[in-house]
């Protein structure tokens, strides 16, 4: 075996010139082994060492069940919200001239920058019953903070710029001949929109739409701030392993992170399938 | 300095990018590399570069064996084919660049790298241009710019990748001369890829006709163009009219079966109204189109169901005043005809 | 309103049937900016007019709190070290795939990409479970003295994971449009491999290499659901800025606590302004390039 192995190294380095292919990348699987993999790995070896029975009915449990529905609906609502508002926010970033559109578009980030412990308290101060926004909506009989509703603000807030940003350069690079030539067809406005424009910003819509969602149901900074993380009502799952942790329930704890990583893991997978689709079209 | 390249062959996966290539090319030559792509002739400039490795066979500079002497020290000269410019520094210091990185107690002075590429800027005729960026400069200005990069080291050797690949159809011409120039300027061994067989013909000394990882023929511009070795080589430099055997001999047909196929050049067709010889074969004119300095024609040959494409020049075409729909009569006045295992 | 002012870019409003009636235009901007305004600009200007609510002077002293002082050395600390870490690990990743060819590349990238759809708070917990006392390691660690979570290098390690994949995702997409035709143009002119990293293709990459770093600061300060598991809210001791924040504010010290949010609110506006900086950079260069 030592004979092929030279054989194959020998190889892949005459294949290139370009120096220092071993280094890197054995230093990038190295680095990647330490930091993230192993690290990552201990959730599954922890999670081996459970009984099938222990585990269905850690995760299943009233509470845990309870803040599934909460965390995944809400994020589920966050990320349509944000879809809608997402696109047209890039449209008009793509489309139209504005005053003052550089600022607007970097204030698009804000959720990636502002760190979450930030926006959390921040959030709640702004949507309480005395705050900027809670005090117009309160006599309406809406109430924001610490409530399911400012869960969805916050999902809202920190998912924002995923879909603007996944959109504004599909839009912006669309061929304004392709418009041209629906209108000289005879296509209307929104005819165009719908037919032409759409179904090509379609797959960045729904990237756009995965981000978010991931991201939402991961969050938890900007979360238990504004959330009031009453169990049943308001406790999102991320809250529920923290909680777990400072019980010292460090099984309860992995068995409901298992479950959040596998639902991190279909959403990357499907981000990967919505890539390769539209990668297909881009030829 | 001459090179010898020796049974060398490439593997791409599955893809055979080289099979055995034996090739010597003699000192102070310019020699191009003609072929469509995917014929192999890229790889086999990257591998006299150094920039690849053959698989099996060498690479001998001077009668020393280079195959395994790292790029950096085959002292080639390598013109990209898209300049690969450095593209944040100013064309200055593009060309010292090689001068610079030379270890120190190589390296010439300041003083000394100045002059030196004072000296190619004014070869290339841009020494306004200095410190200028790449991207303020003209697809031709680039390509002069990348060559002198290459000439300030002395390389033994310059290799060019499809020099004038990416300009457009004057300044190709232009640059095309100005590269023969300078050729017989400076006299270095030199090789160029290009799939552009009127280039080939132009600027070579000796062209190295290659298809599918092999060389298909190698000679002179004269000997590849007038005596191809192939239907490949035939075909690919020039217009081809394909005879077939019932048309070759005329009306007193061979049958179908005789599968000897005559390659003609369109030039070297005659049409005429009224039967010279026995050969001649009976054509409709389909149709005649003016292409700047000669008249296209395109013609049945009605015996052998053959379409044939014949260029006349202007005063031979005003002379016949061809009509389409008209009978005439055509010869081939030179056929090339290829042993029967070499077809298409 | 100038009926130019909202025009669709680059083209003839006049021509039909290719931009939207002015009313909708002013009816898109009008509800896009609205929406921008509640979620993203009343909180960012909230956070400055809490945090002075009390005036200049309780801000200052508040900033001047030992406790502040101590989680805002944590912090630059923790940025001061992960960052060059993570900065060095993203050159040498996007090298090798950006310039070579290799089975498993794509999963190699998919891979660095994880830490960011991985929760936070599951960033943290993975070390606590390797090195906490009921974790792998902990107790041989604990054996010989070693303190890795609820101590600093705890936080600094969940502080990479979080940032990790910045500086590569960054630089993988640029080097690969930039091809290796330049390097490959320095060693035939006989540049060693180091002077051909330094003077070809690090001039290349400087801009998409600060913007990683910025990003990566950016969430290396500010990371609070990793750092809150493995840091153990010891007071004075492992309380990055976010976590003393939350501490602040679970106190009812709002004013205090608003006051250090503020540090960590200017850095998001400089991120934000040093980013369009860079990207208005980097969109100049491939321009001309």
């Amino acid at each position: 075996m030592p004979l092929l192995g030279g054989n194959a190294m020998k190889h892949s380095r005459r294949q290139n010139v370009i120096p220092g292919f071993g280094l890197s990348l054995g230093y990038t699987i190295f680095y990647l082994s330490l930091i993230v993999l192993i690290p990552l790995s201990s959730v599954v070896v922890k999670s081996a060492s459970f009984s099938w029975g222990t585990y269905w009915s850690t995760v299943t449990a009233p509470r845990e069940m309870a803040s599934y529905r909460l965390t995944f609906g809400v994020a589920l609502l966050a990320a349509t919200i944000n879809c809608v508002f997402g696109v047209l926010t890039a449209w008009v970033l793509a489309r139209y001239r504005l005053p003052g559109k550089r600022i607007v578009d970097a204030l698009v980030d804000l959720p990636f920058a502002l760190p979450t412990a930030v926006a959390g308290i921040t959030l709640a101060t702004v949507y309480s019953g005395n705050g900027w926004i809670g005090r117009w909506l309160e006599p309406h009989g809406i109430k924001v903070a610490y409530t399911p509703l400012g869960i969805l603000v916050a999902m809202t807030f920190i998912g924002l710029p995923f879909v603007v940003r996944t959109v504004q350069p599909v839009l912006a690079d669309l061929e304004g001949e392709l418009e041209e030539a629906a209108a000289c067809l005879g296509a209307n406005r929104w005819q165009i929109f719908s037919r032409v424009v759409f179904p090509q910003i379609l797959p960045a819509i729904l990237t756009g739409f995965a981000l978010a969602f991931a991201r939402a149901v991961g969050e938890y900074g900007s979360i238990i701030f504004i959330a009031g993380n009453m169990p049943m009502v308001s406790e999102v799952t991320p809250l529920l392993i923290i909680t777990k942790l400072e019980q010292y329930d460090y099984p309860g704890a992995t068995a409901i992170a298992t479950v959040m990583l596998s639902v991190s893991f279909f959403v990357l997978l499907a981000i990967n399938l919505l890539q390769k689709r539209s990668r297909r079209f881009a030829s | 300095m001459s090179i010898d390249i020796d049974n060398v062959s490439k593997q791409f996966g599955s893809f055979a990018a080289l099979s055995d290539i034996r090739l010597n090319v003699p000192s102070g030559e310019l020699v191009a590399l003609l072929g469509p792509s995917g014929s192999g002739k890229t790889t086999l400039l990257r591998i006299i570069a150094g920039l690849e490795t053959p698989d099996s066979g060498r690479i001998v500079f001077d009668g020393t064996e280079a195959t395994n002497r790292h790029v950096r020290e085959r002292q080639v000269g390598f013109v990209f084919q898209h300049y690969a410019l450095f593209r944040h520094m100013t064309v200055f210091d593009n060309i010292a660049f090689g001068l610079m990185v030379k270890p120190r107690r190589e390296r010439p002075s300041r003083g000394e790298i100045r002059d030196k590429v004072f000296g190619l800027l004014r070869l290339i005729q841009l020494e306004q241009l200095s410190d200028r960026y790449p991207s303020q400069l003209s697809g031709g200005q680039r390509q002069r710019v990348a060559l002198a990069r290459a000439l300030a080291v002395e390389p033994k050797v310059l290799l060019l990748d499809e020099p004038f690949g990416a300009l457009d159809a004057k300044v190709r011409a232009e640059l095309r001369r100005w590269l023969r120039r300078l050729h017989d300027e400076i006299h270095i061994t030199s090789v160029f890829v290009t799939h552009d067989q009127e280039e080939a013909l132009e600027v070579a000394d000796r062209i190295v006709v290659m298809n599918g990882g092999k060389i298909e023929q190698e000679g002179t511009p004269g000997e590849v163009y007038d005596h191809p070795a192939t239907p490949f080589v035939f075909s690919f430099l020039g217009n081809v009219n394909l005879f077939h055997g019932r048309s070759l001999s005329g009306e007193a047909a061979v049958r179908k079966q005789a599968a000897t196929v005559g390659y003609v050049r369109s030039h070297d067709i005659e049409v005429e109204r009224r039967r010279s010889n026995p050969a001649s074969l009976e054509a409709a004119v389909q149709a005649v189109q003016t292409v700047g300095p000669f008249v296209r024609v395109e013609l049945h040959a009605l015996s052998a169901d053959d379409v044939l494409e014949a260029e006349l020049s202007r005063d031979v075409a005003d002379r016949l005043d061809l009509r389409v729909g008209e009978t005439v009569f055509v010869r081939p006045r030179k056929v090339t005809v290829f042993a029967e295992d070499y077809q298409i | 309103m100038h009926p130019g002012v909202l025009a669709p870019k680059g083209r003839n409003p006049a021509a039909a049937g290719q931009s939207e009636p002015l009313a909708i235009r002013l009816l898109l901007v009008t509800v896009v900016l609205c929406f921008l305004a509640v979620f993203l600009v009343v909180p960012l200007v909230s956070v400055f007019s809490q945090a002075l609510a009390k005036g200049w002077e309780a801000y200052l002293a508040s900033l001047y709190e030992p406790d502040t002082r101590i989680a805002i050395r944590l912090t630059l600390l923790t940025a001061a070290i992960s960052v060059p870490l993570n900065l060095l690990f993203g050159i040498a990743a996007a090298w090798a795939i950006a310039k070579f060819d290799f089975p498993g590349k794509s999963l190699l990238v998919t891979l660095i990409d994880l830490p960011f759809s991985v929760s936070p708070v599951i960033s943290g917990l993975i070390y606590v479970l390797l090195f906490g006392l009921q974790g792998w390691l902990g107790p041989w660690l604990s054996a010989h003295g070693i303190k890795i979570i609820f101590a600093v290098p705890g936080i600094v390690l969940a502080t990479i994971f979080v940032t990790f994949p910045f500086v590569a995702r960054e630089l993988i997409p640029l080097m690969e449009a930039q091809g290796k035709e330049e390097e490959e143009a320095a060693l035939v002119l006989g540049a060693s491999g180091f002077t051909t990293f330094r003077r070809v293709t690090l001039p290349n990459i400087k801009w998409g290499l600060l913007y990683g770093v910025i990003l990566s600061n950016a969430r290396a300060m500010g990371e609070f659901g990793a750092v809150s598991v493995v840091s153990g809210h010891i007071r004075g001791a492992t309380n990055t800025i976010p976590l003393q924040v939350e501490i602040l504010y679970n106190d009812y010290n709002y004013a205090a606590a608003f006051a250090v949010a503020s540090l960590l609110a200017f850095l998001a506006v400089v991120t934000l302004v040093a980013k369009s900086f860079v990207e208005w950079r980097i969109r100049e260069n491939s321009s001309c390039g």
